[in-house]
Protein backbone atom coordinates (compact mmCIF):
# COMPACT_ATOMS: atom_id res chain seq x y z
CA UNK A 1 0.00 0.00 0.00
CA UNK A 2 1.16 3.52 -0.80
CA UNK A 3 1.31 6.02 2.06
CA UNK A 4 -1.57 8.05 0.56
CA UNK A 5 -3.74 4.94 0.36
CA UNK A 6 -2.90 4.10 3.95
CA UNK A 7 -3.89 7.63 4.95
CA UNK A 8 -7.21 7.35 3.10
CA UNK A 9 -7.97 4.07 4.88
CA UNK A 10 -6.97 5.64 8.17
CA UNK A 11 -9.38 8.55 7.54
CA UNK A 12 -12.14 6.08 6.72
CA UNK A 13 -11.40 4.10 9.91
CA UNK A 14 -11.20 7.32 11.93
CA UNK A 15 -14.66 8.46 10.80
CA UNK A 16 -16.01 4.94 11.32
CA UNK A 17 -14.66 4.45 14.84
CA UNK A 18 -14.57 8.06 16.07
CA UNK A 19 -11.24 7.47 17.74
CA UNK A 20 -7.66 7.68 16.43
CA UNK A 21 -6.36 4.82 18.56
CA UNK A 22 -9.23 2.53 17.57
CA UNK A 23 -8.74 3.52 13.92
CA UNK A 24 -5.05 2.57 14.07
CA UNK A 25 -5.82 -0.74 15.78
CA UNK A 26 -8.52 -1.53 13.23
CA UNK A 27 -6.10 -0.89 10.36
CA UNK A 28 -3.33 -2.97 11.96
CA UNK A 29 -5.69 -5.87 12.66
CA UNK A 30 -7.31 -5.87 9.22
CA UNK A 31 -4.80 -4.89 6.53
CA UNK A 32 -2.03 -7.49 7.07
CA UNK A 33 -4.48 -10.37 6.70
CA UNK A 34 -5.56 -9.01 3.30
CA UNK A 35 -2.14 -8.10 1.93
CA UNK A 36 -1.68 -11.57 0.39
CA UNK A 37 -4.87 -11.05 -1.65
CA UNK A 38 -3.58 -7.88 -3.32
CA UNK A 39 -2.46 -9.78 -6.43
CA UNK A 40 -5.90 -11.29 -6.93
CA UNK A 41 -7.46 -7.93 -7.84
CA UNK A 42 -6.94 -6.54 -11.29
CA UNK A 43 -8.40 -3.15 -10.43
CA UNK A 44 -7.30 -1.03 -7.49
CA UNK A 45 -10.81 0.04 -6.59
CA UNK A 46 -11.86 -3.61 -6.20
CA UNK A 47 -9.10 -4.14 -3.69
CA UNK A 48 -10.03 -0.91 -1.89
CA UNK A 49 -13.65 -2.08 -1.72
CA UNK A 50 -12.44 -5.44 -0.29
CA UNK A 51 -10.48 -3.65 2.42
CA UNK A 52 -13.37 -1.32 3.26
CA UNK A 53 -15.73 -4.28 3.55
CA UNK A 54 -13.25 -6.02 5.87
CA UNK A 55 -12.77 -2.89 7.98
CA UNK A 56 -16.53 -2.46 8.42
CA UNK A 57 -17.03 -6.15 9.18
CA UNK A 58 -14.24 -6.23 11.75
CA UNK A 59 -15.49 -3.06 13.39
CA UNK A 60 -18.99 -4.48 13.57
CA UNK A 61 -17.73 -7.70 15.20
CA UNK A 62 -15.00 -6.36 17.46
CA UNK A 63 -16.17 -2.88 18.31
CA UNK A 64 -14.46 -1.82 21.51
CA UNK A 65 -16.80 -0.67 24.30
CA UNK A 66 -14.53 2.32 24.89
CA UNK A 67 -14.49 3.31 21.22
CA UNK A 68 -16.51 6.47 21.61
CA UNK A 69 -14.93 7.56 24.84
CA UNK A 70 -13.46 11.01 24.87
CA UNK A 71 -9.82 10.79 23.92
CA UNK A 72 -8.71 14.14 22.60
CA UNK A 73 -10.23 17.52 22.07
CA UNK A 74 -8.55 18.06 18.74
CA UNK A 75 -10.87 19.08 15.92
CA UNK A 76 -10.31 15.91 13.80
CA UNK A 77 -11.23 13.67 16.73
CA UNK A 78 -14.34 15.76 17.48
CA UNK A 79 -15.41 15.46 13.84
CA UNK A 80 -14.69 11.69 13.96
CA UNK A 81 -16.85 11.34 17.08
CA UNK A 82 -19.69 13.18 15.35
CA UNK A 83 -19.47 10.88 12.33
CA UNK A 84 -19.18 7.75 14.47
CA UNK A 85 -22.29 8.76 16.40
CA UNK A 86 -24.39 8.59 13.22
CA UNK A 87 -26.43 5.45 12.64
CA UNK A 88 -25.60 3.08 9.80
CA UNK A 89 -25.62 3.41 6.82
CA UNK A 90 -25.14 7.16 7.35
CA UNK A 91 -21.88 6.59 9.23
CA UNK A 92 -20.31 4.48 6.49
CA UNK A 93 -21.69 6.76 3.77
CA UNK A 94 -20.04 9.80 5.35
CA UNK A 95 -16.79 7.90 5.94
CA UNK A 96 -16.71 6.74 2.31
CA UNK A 97 -17.62 10.13 0.90
CA UNK A 98 -15.03 12.15 2.80
CA UNK A 99 -12.23 9.59 2.61
CA UNK A 100 -12.76 9.60 -1.17
CA UNK A 101 -11.67 5.95 -1.48
CA UNK A 102 -14.32 4.89 -4.00
CA UNK A 103 -16.44 6.56 -6.64
CA UNK A 104 -20.12 7.00 -5.78
CA UNK A 105 -21.35 4.02 -7.77
CA UNK A 106 -18.92 1.63 -6.07
CA UNK A 107 -19.62 3.14 -2.66
CA UNK A 108 -23.39 2.76 -3.12
CA UNK A 109 -22.95 -0.85 -4.29
CA UNK A 110 -20.72 -1.66 -1.32
CA UNK A 111 -23.38 -0.35 1.07
CA UNK A 112 -26.16 -2.12 -0.80
CA UNK A 113 -27.88 1.15 -1.76
CA UNK A 114 -29.08 2.61 -5.02
CA UNK A 115 -27.28 5.78 -6.09
CA UNK A 116 -30.39 7.79 -5.25
CA UNK A 117 -30.60 6.28 -1.74
CA UNK A 118 -26.87 6.79 -1.28
CA UNK A 119 -27.30 10.48 -2.14
CA UNK A 120 -30.33 10.77 0.17
CA UNK A 121 -28.42 9.02 3.01
CA UNK A 122 -25.53 11.43 2.52
CA UNK A 123 -27.91 14.43 2.63
CA UNK A 124 -29.51 13.15 5.84
CA UNK A 125 -26.07 12.58 7.43
CA UNK A 126 -25.00 16.10 6.45
CA UNK A 127 -28.07 17.55 8.16
CA UNK A 128 -27.22 15.69 11.37
CA UNK A 129 -23.58 16.78 11.22
CA UNK A 130 -24.67 20.38 10.70
CA UNK A 131 -26.85 20.11 13.81
CA UNK A 132 -23.97 18.61 15.81
CA UNK A 133 -21.60 21.39 14.76
CA UNK A 134 -24.28 23.98 15.62
CA UNK A 135 -24.85 22.38 19.02
CA UNK A 136 -21.12 22.37 19.69
CA UNK A 137 -20.82 26.05 18.76
CA UNK A 138 -23.71 26.90 21.04
CA UNK A 139 -22.20 24.93 23.95
CA UNK A 140 -18.81 26.52 23.58
CA UNK B 1 -31.85 17.89 -16.70
CA UNK B 2 -34.75 16.96 -14.46
CA UNK B 3 -35.03 17.98 -10.82
CA UNK B 4 -34.53 14.46 -9.45
CA UNK B 5 -31.29 13.88 -11.32
CA UNK B 6 -30.04 17.35 -10.44
CA UNK B 7 -30.76 16.75 -6.77
CA UNK B 8 -28.80 13.47 -6.77
CA UNK B 9 -25.84 15.08 -8.55
CA UNK B 10 -25.82 18.05 -6.19
CA UNK B 11 -25.89 15.84 -3.11
CA UNK B 12 -22.98 13.79 -4.46
CA UNK B 13 -20.94 16.81 -5.58
CA UNK B 14 -17.55 17.03 -3.95
CA UNK B 15 -16.24 20.58 -3.41
CA UNK B 16 -14.62 21.76 -6.64
CA UNK B 17 -15.97 18.92 -8.78
CA UNK B 18 -17.76 21.33 -11.15
CA UNK B 19 -14.50 23.24 -11.63
CA UNK B 20 -12.60 20.07 -12.41
CA UNK B 21 -14.58 19.59 -15.60
CA UNK B 22 -17.43 17.40 -14.31
CA UNK B 23 -20.04 18.63 -16.82
CA UNK B 24 -22.99 16.82 -15.27
CA UNK B 25 -22.30 18.39 -11.89
CA UNK B 26 -21.78 21.79 -13.56
CA UNK B 27 -25.20 21.50 -15.21
CA UNK B 28 -26.78 20.53 -11.89
CA UNK B 29 -25.15 23.53 -10.18
CA UNK B 30 -26.53 25.83 -12.90
CA UNK B 31 -29.93 24.27 -12.39
CA UNK B 32 -29.70 24.90 -8.64
CA UNK B 33 -28.76 28.54 -9.17
CA UNK B 34 -32.13 29.14 -10.79
CA UNK B 35 -34.00 28.01 -7.68
CA UNK B 36 -33.49 29.95 -4.46
CA UNK B 37 -34.09 27.04 -2.07
CA UNK B 38 -31.87 24.64 -4.01
CA UNK B 39 -29.13 27.25 -4.28
CA UNK B 40 -29.22 27.88 -0.52
CA UNK B 41 -29.17 24.15 0.34
CA UNK B 42 -26.26 23.55 -2.00
CA UNK B 43 -24.37 26.49 -0.51
CA UNK B 44 -24.87 25.08 3.01
CA UNK B 45 -23.76 21.67 1.82
CA UNK B 46 -20.58 23.14 0.35
CA UNK B 47 -19.77 25.03 3.53
CA UNK B 48 -20.11 21.85 5.56
CA UNK B 49 -18.09 19.77 3.08
CA UNK B 50 -15.31 22.36 2.96
CA UNK B 51 -15.21 22.53 6.72
CA UNK B 52 -15.00 18.75 7.05
CA UNK B 53 -12.38 18.42 4.33
CA UNK B 54 -10.34 21.22 5.90
CA UNK B 55 -10.40 19.38 9.20
CA UNK B 56 -9.47 16.08 7.55
CA UNK B 57 -6.56 17.76 5.76
CA UNK B 58 -5.01 18.40 9.17
CA UNK B 59 -5.14 14.72 10.07
CA UNK B 60 -1.72 13.16 9.95
CA UNK B 61 -1.08 9.46 9.77
CA UNK B 62 0.08 8.24 13.21
CA UNK B 63 3.86 7.93 13.04
CA UNK B 64 3.91 4.31 14.14
CA UNK B 65 1.04 3.10 11.94
CA UNK B 66 3.09 2.11 8.88
CA UNK B 67 5.60 0.28 11.08
CA UNK B 68 2.82 -1.48 12.99
CA UNK B 69 1.20 -2.64 9.74
CA UNK B 70 4.58 -3.90 8.47
CA UNK B 71 5.24 -5.70 11.80
CA UNK B 72 1.80 -7.27 11.75
CA UNK B 73 2.40 -8.52 8.18
CA UNK B 74 5.75 -10.02 9.22
CA UNK B 75 4.12 -11.62 12.24
CA UNK B 76 1.45 -13.19 10.01
CA UNK B 77 4.21 -14.73 7.91
CA UNK B 78 5.99 -16.01 11.03
CA UNK B 79 2.73 -17.41 12.37
CA UNK B 80 2.41 -19.39 9.16
CA UNK B 81 5.99 -20.60 9.41
CA UNK B 82 5.50 -21.52 13.05
CA UNK B 83 2.41 -23.48 12.08
CA UNK B 84 4.31 -25.59 9.50
CA UNK B 85 5.82 -28.10 12.01
CA UNK B 86 2.41 -28.56 13.64
CA UNK B 87 0.80 -29.10 10.24
CA UNK B 88 3.49 -31.60 9.30
CA UNK B 89 2.96 -33.44 12.59
CA UNK B 90 -0.79 -33.60 11.93
CA UNK B 91 -0.21 -34.85 8.36
CA UNK B 92 2.27 -37.45 9.60
CA UNK B 93 -0.18 -38.62 12.27
CA UNK B 94 -2.93 -38.88 9.64
CA UNK B 95 -0.62 -40.86 7.35
CA UNK B 96 0.29 -43.27 10.18
CA UNK B 97 -3.37 -43.63 11.12
CA UNK B 98 -4.29 -44.27 7.48
CA UNK B 99 -1.53 -46.88 7.23
CA UNK B 100 -2.73 -48.62 10.40
CA UNK B 101 -6.30 -48.67 9.10
CA UNK B 102 -5.17 -50.18 5.80
CA UNK B 103 -3.01 -52.74 7.63
CA UNK B 104 -5.87 -53.59 10.00
CA UNK B 105 -8.27 -53.90 7.04
CA UNK B 106 -5.86 -56.24 5.23
CA UNK B 107 -5.31 -58.37 8.32
CA UNK B 108 -9.05 -58.55 8.85
CA UNK B 109 -9.57 -59.67 5.28
CA UNK B 110 -6.97 -62.43 5.67
CA UNK B 111 -8.40 -63.66 8.98
CA UNK B 112 -11.90 -64.76 8.09
CA UNK B 113 -14.33 -66.92 10.01
CA UNK B 114 -13.76 -70.58 9.15
CA UNK B 115 -10.08 -70.15 8.24
CA UNK B 116 -9.07 -72.98 10.62
CA UNK B 117 -11.25 -75.43 8.69
CA UNK B 118 -9.67 -74.30 5.40
CA UNK B 119 -6.17 -74.75 6.84
CA UNK B 120 -7.07 -78.20 8.10
CA UNK B 121 -8.01 -79.18 4.52
CA UNK B 122 -4.61 -78.05 3.26
CA UNK B 123 -2.81 -79.89 6.07
CA UNK B 124 -4.38 -83.20 4.97
CA UNK B 125 -1.96 -83.09 2.03
CA UNK B 126 0.95 -83.69 4.44
CA UNK B 127 -0.32 -87.20 5.05
CA UNK B 128 -1.04 -88.01 1.39
CA UNK B 129 1.11 -90.27 -0.75
CA UNK B 130 -0.71 -89.62 -4.06
CA UNK B 131 -2.53 -92.94 -4.14
CA UNK B 132 -5.59 -91.46 -2.49
CA UNK B 133 -6.40 -89.50 -5.66
CA UNK B 134 -8.39 -91.22 -8.33
CA UNK B 135 -6.67 -90.57 -11.66
CA UNK B 136 -8.80 -88.59 -14.11
CA UNK B 137 -8.09 -86.95 -17.43
CA UNK B 138 -10.48 -84.12 -18.02
CA UNK B 139 -10.82 -80.39 -17.75
CA UNK B 140 -11.43 -79.04 -14.26
CA UNK B 141 -14.81 -77.78 -15.50
CA UNK B 142 -15.93 -81.38 -15.96
CA UNK B 143 -15.10 -82.39 -12.39
CA UNK B 144 -18.45 -81.01 -11.14
CA UNK B 145 -20.28 -83.66 -13.18
CA UNK B 146 -17.79 -86.34 -12.12
CA UNK B 147 -18.40 -85.49 -8.44
CA UNK B 148 -22.15 -85.61 -8.95
CA UNK B 149 -22.07 -88.92 -10.79
CA UNK B 150 -19.53 -90.67 -8.55
CA UNK B 151 -20.14 -89.14 -5.14
CA UNK B 152 -23.62 -87.63 -5.44
CA UNK B 153 -22.24 -84.17 -4.65
CA UNK B 154 -24.35 -81.47 -6.27
CA UNK B 155 -23.04 -77.98 -7.10
CA UNK B 156 -19.42 -78.80 -6.28
CA UNK B 157 -18.22 -76.86 -9.31
CA UNK B 158 -14.89 -75.28 -10.23
CA UNK B 159 -15.21 -71.53 -11.06
CA UNK B 160 -15.34 -70.82 -14.83
CA UNK B 161 -11.94 -69.05 -14.74
CA UNK B 162 -10.27 -72.40 -13.95
CA UNK B 163 -12.60 -74.70 -15.85
CA UNK B 164 -10.10 -75.06 -18.73
CA UNK B 165 -7.23 -76.35 -16.57
CA UNK B 166 -6.29 -80.01 -16.82
CA UNK B 167 -7.37 -82.11 -13.82
CA UNK B 168 -5.22 -85.20 -13.16
CA UNK B 169 -6.76 -86.58 -9.99
CA UNK B 170 -9.84 -86.28 -7.79
CA UNK B 171 -11.05 -87.49 -4.46
CA UNK B 172 -13.68 -86.75 -1.85
CA UNK B 173 -12.67 -86.93 1.78
CA UNK B 174 -14.57 -86.28 4.96
CA UNK B 175 -13.49 -83.62 7.38
CA UNK B 176 -15.43 -83.89 10.64
CA UNK B 177 -17.89 -86.02 8.70
CA UNK B 178 -18.52 -83.42 6.01
CA UNK B 179 -17.52 -83.81 2.35
CA UNK B 180 -14.66 -81.95 0.74
CA UNK B 181 -13.79 -82.42 -2.92
CA UNK B 182 -10.09 -82.27 -3.72
CA UNK B 183 -8.84 -81.91 -7.29
CA UNK B 184 -5.21 -82.16 -8.41
CA UNK B 185 -4.36 -79.84 -11.30
CA UNK B 186 -1.50 -80.44 -13.67
CA UNK B 187 -0.39 -76.80 -13.74
CA UNK B 188 1.86 -75.76 -10.85
CA UNK B 189 0.98 -79.03 -9.06
CA UNK B 190 -1.98 -77.14 -7.75
CA UNK B 191 -4.78 -78.42 -5.54
CA UNK B 192 -8.38 -77.27 -5.66
CA UNK B 193 -10.79 -77.78 -2.77
CA UNK B 194 -14.53 -77.43 -3.20
CA UNK B 195 -16.91 -77.59 -0.24
CA UNK B 196 -20.04 -76.07 1.22
CA UNK B 197 -19.34 -72.87 3.14
CA UNK B 198 -22.16 -73.59 5.58
CA UNK B 199 -20.65 -77.01 6.47
CA UNK B 200 -17.49 -75.32 7.82
CA UNK B 201 -18.99 -71.96 8.81
CA UNK B 202 -16.79 -70.11 6.34
CA UNK B 203 -17.65 -66.42 6.05
CA UNK B 204 -15.84 -64.24 3.53
CA UNK B 205 -16.46 -60.56 3.00
CA UNK B 206 -17.35 -59.52 0.45
CA UNK B 207 -18.69 -62.71 -1.14
CA UNK B 208 -17.59 -63.37 -4.72
CA UNK B 209 -14.14 -61.85 -4.21
CA UNK B 210 -10.84 -63.56 -3.65
CA UNK B 211 -9.11 -63.66 -0.28
CA UNK B 212 -5.47 -64.66 -0.48
CA UNK B 213 -3.02 -65.60 2.25
CA UNK B 214 0.08 -67.67 2.95
CA UNK B 215 0.22 -70.65 5.24
CA UNK B 216 3.59 -72.32 5.87
CA UNK B 217 4.89 -72.79 2.30
CA UNK B 218 1.44 -72.74 0.69
CA UNK B 219 -0.05 -69.84 -1.21
CA UNK B 220 -3.82 -69.99 -0.85
CA UNK B 221 -6.75 -68.24 -2.54
CA UNK B 222 -10.34 -68.73 -1.44
CA UNK B 223 -13.69 -67.35 -2.51
CA UNK B 224 -17.31 -67.99 -1.73
CA UNK B 225 -20.18 -67.84 -4.21
CA UNK B 226 -23.47 -68.48 -2.47
CA UNK B 227 -22.96 -71.58 -0.35
CA UNK B 228 -20.20 -72.91 -2.58
CA UNK B 229 -16.65 -72.37 -1.42
CA UNK B 230 -13.66 -72.82 -3.71
CA UNK B 231 -10.06 -72.87 -2.54
CA UNK B 232 -6.90 -73.08 -4.66
CA UNK B 233 -3.45 -73.80 -3.18
CA UNK B 234 0.04 -74.31 -4.47
CA UNK B 235 3.47 -74.17 -2.94
CA UNK B 236 4.67 -70.60 -3.38
CA UNK B 237 4.09 -67.03 -2.25
CA UNK B 238 0.89 -65.03 -1.89
CA UNK B 239 1.88 -62.50 -4.60
CA UNK B 240 2.43 -65.40 -7.05
CA UNK B 241 -1.08 -66.62 -6.27
CA UNK B 242 -2.51 -63.13 -6.84
CA UNK B 243 -0.75 -62.87 -10.20
CA UNK B 244 -1.89 -66.32 -11.21
CA UNK B 245 -5.53 -65.56 -10.36
CA UNK B 246 -5.41 -62.23 -12.23
CA UNK B 247 -3.97 -63.94 -15.27
CA UNK B 248 -6.56 -66.75 -15.17
CA UNK B 249 -9.47 -64.30 -14.83
CA UNK B 250 -8.15 -62.02 -17.60
CA UNK B 251 -7.73 -65.03 -19.85
CA UNK B 252 -11.28 -66.08 -19.16
CA UNK B 253 -12.54 -62.49 -19.81
CA UNK B 254 -10.73 -62.25 -23.13
CA UNK B 255 -12.19 -65.62 -24.19
CA UNK B 256 -15.69 -64.51 -23.15
CA UNK B 257 -15.34 -60.97 -24.66
CA UNK B 258 -12.97 -61.11 -27.60
CA UNK B 259 -11.68 -57.65 -28.65
CA UNK B 260 -12.26 -55.99 -25.25
CA UNK B 261 -9.71 -55.40 -22.52
CA UNK B 262 -10.33 -56.54 -19.00
CA UNK B 263 -10.48 -54.03 -16.12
Amino acid sequence: LQAEDLKAFYLFALLLTGNGREASDLIVETLPALSSQLGQFRHGHHFRARIIRALRQRWKEHKSPSANEFESDQEPERLARFCASLPEPERSTVALFYSNLLDHDDAATLLGLSLQDYAATLASARNKLTELFAYERKES
Amino acid sequence: MNAKKAEILLRLARPGSEKSGDRATLKAVRWAEKDERSRRLFEEQRLLDRRILDILTTVTLPETLSARVADAKAMKRHEWRRAIPSLLAVLLALAVLGGLLVFYGMQRAKNFVGKDAALEMIQTTDEMNGLELEPVSMNAGGVGDWLFLNHNLEHYDVPPAFAGLKAVGCRVFKQHGLPVAQIAIDEKKMLFFVFRASDFHVQLNPPGRWTTFEHEDWAVAIRRDGDSCFMAAFRGREDEMKKWINRAEKKRFSVANPGRSAH
